[in-house]
C-alpha cells in the first residue's frame, strides 16, 4: 500500500515538476501584458470578423508560446484586456502545438518525422477554427475577470501602476490559481497511473477505429504536456500513426490537469461544448488517416 | 499568519526543489536533462513566495493555499526512494 502511494505522490509531483516552468513563464507573460499592454493597444490591433479573428489568434501563437499548462493565464489576461472570445479560444487551442519548441519536439519524438509533425500542426489549427467558430456563437463563453477588490482588477495586494513589484504581484496571483488547479488534475492524472501502468495501456494497442478513441481517452488521462507527449506517444508501437496523432492533438486540448485548470476561465457548459466539438474533430480526421493508412 | 502562508509555502516548495537537486534526489523524479528548467523554476518559486510573504494578498483563497500545502505535505511525507533489484518483483496487480 505504501508503495502504491509512493508511485503515486511521484507521478502526481512529477507531472507539476514537469508543468512548472511552463505556468511560470504563462503567469509571467501574463503579468507583463496586464501590466505594460493597454486594453486601447489590444482592442486597436484586433481586426474584425470571426474568421480573421481567428487566423490572428493561431499566429499569436508563434509570437507568444505556451504549452497548455502556462496558457489559461495568458488568455485570462488577453480576455480582461478585450480580446475577442474567438481569437483567444483559437489561441488558446493552438499555441500548445503551433509554437517552436513543441513543433522541434514533435519532430525529434517521432524520430524526425515530418509527416507526423505537419499534420500534428493542421489537424490543430483545424480544431483551433472549430473552436474559434463555437465561441463566437457563444454568449460570453469566458468568465469576466473579477473586478472585486480595488481598482485595476484583481486581488494580488498589488496598488495598480507598472514596475517590478506589480509584475511580480500579479504573476504570483495568476501562478496561484493555475497551480492549484494543476495539482488537482496532477493527483487524478497520478492516480490513473498506479491504476494503469503503461504495459497495460500498450497491450491494447490496433488500428481503427478503437485504437484513435482508447488513444483519446489515454491522452485525456495520462496528462502529459504537449512538449513531451509525441515522445510518450511514439513509445505505444502497437498504436497506428494516426491513433498517435489523436494522443497528441487531442491531449494538449483536454487533459484530466486542464479540466481543473479551464474552470479558471469558463463554464462546465461551454468547456463541455468545447471539449465535444474538439473530440469530434481530431476524432474524424484521425480515423480518415487511419483508414487513408497515413504514415504506414 | 493565513494571509502570508501562500507566500510562505511557494517558498519552501522552491527550497525543496533546490533540495532535490543538491542532494542527487531529483532524478528520482525526473529526467535529469530538464534540471536547469526546475533550477529557473524554483529560483522564480522563491521570488514569488518571498514577495508573497512580504506583501500577502488582501483576499487569500484558501482552496488554492490547501491544495498546495497538499501537494507539499505529501512529497515530504512519501518521499521517493532508490529502486532496488527487489523492487522488479513488485507490481500492484
Amino acid at each position: 500500500m505504501y508503495n502504491l502511494l509512493q508511485v503515486f505522490v511521484i507521478k502526481s509531483s512529477a507531472i507539476v515538476m514537469e508543468a512548472l516552468p511552463f505556468i511560470l513563464l504563462g503567469s509571467l507573460v501574463s503579468s507583463l501584458i496586464h501590466v505594460y499592454v493597454s486594453e486601447e493597444t489590444v482592442v486597436k490591433s484586433v481586426p474584425d470578423g470571426v474568421f480573421r479573428q481567428i487566423v490572428s489568434g493561431i499566429f499569436l501563437a508563434l509570437f507568444i508560446p505556451s504549452c497548455e499548462c502556462g496558457i489559461v493565464p495568458i488568455v485570462r489576461r488577453l480576455n480582461a484586456k478585450g480580446v475577442p472570445a474567438p481569437m483567444s479560444a483559437a489561441y488558446m487551442i493552438a499555441s500548445p502545438v503551433i509554437n517552436p519548441v513543441v513543433m522541434i519536439a514533435t519532430y525529434a519524438g517521432f524520430k524526425g518525422s515530418a509527416e507526423m509533425t505537419l499534420m500534428r500542426v493542421f489537424i490543430s489549427i483545424l480544431a483551433a477554427f472549430a473552436v474559434g467558430f463555437l465561441f463566437s456563437r457563444l454568449k460570453d463563453p469566458f468568465y469576466a475577470v473579477k473586478t472585486e477588490t480595488h481598482s485595476h482588477g484583481c486581488s494580488c495586494g498589488c496598488h495598480g501602476g507598472r514596475g517590478f513589484k506589480n509584475v511580480i504581484s500579479h504573476a504570483k496571483d495568476d501562478f496561484v490559481q493555475t497551480l492549484a488547479y494543476l495539482i488537482t488534475g496532477a493527483f487524478f492524472a497520478g492516480a490513473f497511473h498506479v491504476l494503469m501502468p503503461e504495459s497495460v495501456i500498450n497491450s491494447i494497442g490496433g488500428h481503427g477505429a478503437a485504437a484513435v478513441a482508447v488513444m483519446m481517452v489515454f491522452a485525456v488521462l495520462l496528462s502529459v504536456c504537449s512538449e513531451a507527449d509525441s515522445f510518450v506517444a511514439s513509445s505505444f508501437v502497437r498504436f497506428s500513426p494516426a491513433s498517435m496523432l489523436a494522443f497528441v492533438n487531442f491531449g494538449p486540448i483536454f487533459d484530466l490537469k486542464l479540466v481543473f485548470m479551464y474552470r479558471a476561465v469558463m463554464s462546465n457548459r461551454t468547456m463541455t461544448k468545447m471539449v465535444l466539438t474538439a473530440a469530434a474533430l481530431v476524432y474524424a480526421v484521425c480515423l480518415l488517416l487511419d483508414y487513408a493508412g497515413f504514415g504506414v | 499568519m493565513f494571509r502570508r502562508l501562500e507566500g510562505i509555502l511557494l517558498t519552501v516548495y522552491g527550497c525543496f526543489l533546490l533540495f532535490l537537486m543538491l542532494s542527487g534526489r531529483y532524478s528520482l523524479y525526473m529526467n535529469p536533462k530538464y534540471m536547469w528548467l526546475t533550477f529557473v523554476s524554483a529560483l522564480m518559486l522563491l521570488v514569488y513566495g518571498i514577495h508573497g510573504t512580504i506583501y500577502p494578498p488582501e483576499h487569500p483563497k484558501p482552496f488554492y493555499t490547501a491544495v498546495i500545502a497538499l501537494l507539499i505535505i505529501l512529497m515530504l511525507a512519501v518521499p521517493a526512494r532508490e529502486l532496488g533489484a527487489g523492487d522488479m518483483l513488485f507490481s500492484p496487480f
